[in-house]
């Protein structure tokens, strides 16, 4: 890199005059290489066309290429296509800002904010030199606390709901009572066979009513008096021989269960919905095509590394179903979001995108914790540690004491 | 001479149909419409029964139940409710049994429905 163009930059005639003062012998090219060097934000000179020319070593650190595998390929590439316009409308211009995903060599998309500027060669060709700050986990940090912002404005907009629906299921019985007395008692003078059967209609009628302020009050509050002691295996088996008939042929699903497995403490219906819902999901996953779906209930046996993952598993004894297809897979991105309602892959593979949310949601209600170990092209493996009910002889696998 | 009940529940309807049909059945009923005023006519006005709502404005019902029974322990008590609250109907009828109710009736019921659990606590209406 050369310090002369610098002082004759026609755009900042500041900047010029700094570097045309006697300060310049410290600003010759050792200064700026070690600078550039040594800079954490990743530093780029890309031709007007887009080629780039140099990039900073770190570009090894923070996007897994190295400076050689980058130099002379097209900048706009590497750069995700929902935020190429954006970037592209800042290059044309002399100067400016940009917020775009560039590609990490491992496929994922990083966050960057970009700063770049022009200038001119002395052989008056045109340059752009780019500094690239990375700002991935800066926007994860905000992706996820806006979203417990809006889970949260949820679970209390359902708390609100509820006691509203609670409050109108009060009055309503109030006045039901009312009008099956009245009703009653009416009925004990009828003076017509008619009039009485009118009457016992009316009765009737309430009773119906009474059915529906019942079932709006159990969907908006958590029963949390119907959890049983229970085993697994049979939640799943029930599930099984009522999902089976509707599997394409080329998918085969198996059940394993290992031996004397653990109790557990929990509703059996939701259980029910989360073994459904982790299997649409890789239903979905084997896109038609054939693979095999394994569903197991065992003992959770917690190794060192679970352990250190998963401090909770160390208390006490858990039971662990797992849902593991042979399906297209998952990268790290889209792992990082399956469990946001109504997220669903960009395949189109017809998620509504409630399945998992749902299948969190009852995670979270029975203390379970979910693992999900996932590759693109080899599958996934859903796990969910759920408490059991009470020691299983066999759960202590080394587990301390 | 006759059975007298205590009612008490906040709503009016519900409270004039009550009353309309258990002295229609034979019984002498007292109502009132609030925990505190129960209470007070109980110290004046011995009743066979007491039957009250449950959730009147601030728990009414369970503080009633729990100080009648604390003050009256022989006292047979009916308690009814719409439910609807924080715990539904269903539980907090359970509660109910716990703090010393001896039945309870969720809302809404038929006659018959009520006549029926009055019966087993005291007996039919208009005999002695």
């Amino acid at each position: 890199m050369h310090v002369s163009y610098l002082k004759s930059d026609p755009r900042d005639p500041a900047h010029g005059d700094h570097y045309g003062s006697a300060d310049t012998a410290a600003c010759d090219d050792r200064y700026f290489r070690v600078l550039v060097e040594n800079c954490r934000d990743v530093i780029a000179t890309v031709s007007s066309g887009g080629e780039i020319l140099y990039v900073s070593p770190n570009v090894v650190t923070v996007l897994g290429h190295t400076p050689d595998q980058l130099i002379g390929c097209d900048l706009f590439a590497g750069i995700h296509p929902d935020d190429l316009a954006g970037v592209r409308a800042e290059f044309a211009q002399e100067s400016g800002r940009a917020s775009c995903r560039y590609q990490h060599r491992d496929g994922s998309w990083r966050w960057f904010e970009t700063s770049s500027g022009s200038y001119v060669t002395p052989e008056g060709v045109s340059r752009r030199v780019l500094v690239a700050r990375e700002v991935t986990e800066e926007r994860q940090t905000e992706a996820d606390r806006r979203r417990l912002e809006s889970e949260l404005a949820r679970a209390e907009k359902f708390a609100v709901l509820g006691t509203l629906a609670g409050g109108m299921a009060h009055d309503l019985n109030n006045i039901l009572t009312t009008v099956a007395i009245h009703a009653s008692l009416a009925q004990m003078t009828a003076l017509s066979a008619e009039v009485s059967e009118s009457l016992g209609q009316i009765v009737k009628a309430v009773g119906h009513a009474k059915n529906i302020t019942r079932s709006v009050l159990e969907f908006t509050r958590q029963r949390t008096s119907d959890r049983v002691a229970l085993q697994l295996e049979v939640v799943v088996e029930e599930a099984l021989d009522l999902l089976r008939p509707t599997l394409p042929a080329n998918t085969e699903i198996r059940a394993e269960f290992g031996p004397n497995v653990a109790a557990i403490i929990g509703n059996r219906t939701q259980l029910h919905q989360v073994v459904v819902n982790l299997w649409q999901n890789s239903v979905h996953a084997l896109q038609g095509k054939p693979g095999t779906i394994v569903t197991r209930v065992d003992n959770a046996a917690v190794d060192a590394t679970l352990a250190r993952q998963y401090p909770v598993l160390r208390t006490r004894p858990h039971v662990v179903l797992s849902v593991i297809d042979t399906g297209h897979g998952m990268d790290a991105t889209t792992l990082r979001r399956i469990f946001e309602p109504c997220f669903s892959t960009k395949s189109g593979d017809g998620h509504s995108g409630l399945g998992l949310a749902v299948v969190e949601r009852i995670a979270r209600e029975h203390a379970a914790l979910i693992h999900v170990d996932s590759e693109p092209g080899r599958g996934t493996c859903f796990q969910l540690y759920l408490p059991a009910a009470e020691a299983a002889p066999d759960s202590t696998d080394g587990l301390p004491a | 001479m006759r059975i007298r009940i205590l009612l008490v529940d906040d709503d009016p309807q519900v409270r004039a149909v009550l009353a309309l049909s258990l002295e229609q059945s034979g019984y002498t009923v007292l109502t009132a419409d609030n925990g505190r005023e129960a209470r007070a006519m109980l110290s004046a006005n011995p009743v066979d029964l007491l039957i009250t709502d449950l959730f009147m404005p601030e728990q009414d019902g369970i503080e009633t139940i729990l100080h009648i029974r604390k003050q009256h322990p022989r006292l047979p008590i009916l308690a009814i409710s719409g439910g609807g609250h924080r715990i539904e109907g269903g539980d907090c009828l359970h509660i109910a049994h716990v703090i010393g109710a001896n039945r309870v009736l969720p809302k809404p019921f038929t006659m018959e429905t009520l006549l029926r659990e009055i019966a087993v606590l005291v007996g039919a209406g208009g005999s002695g």
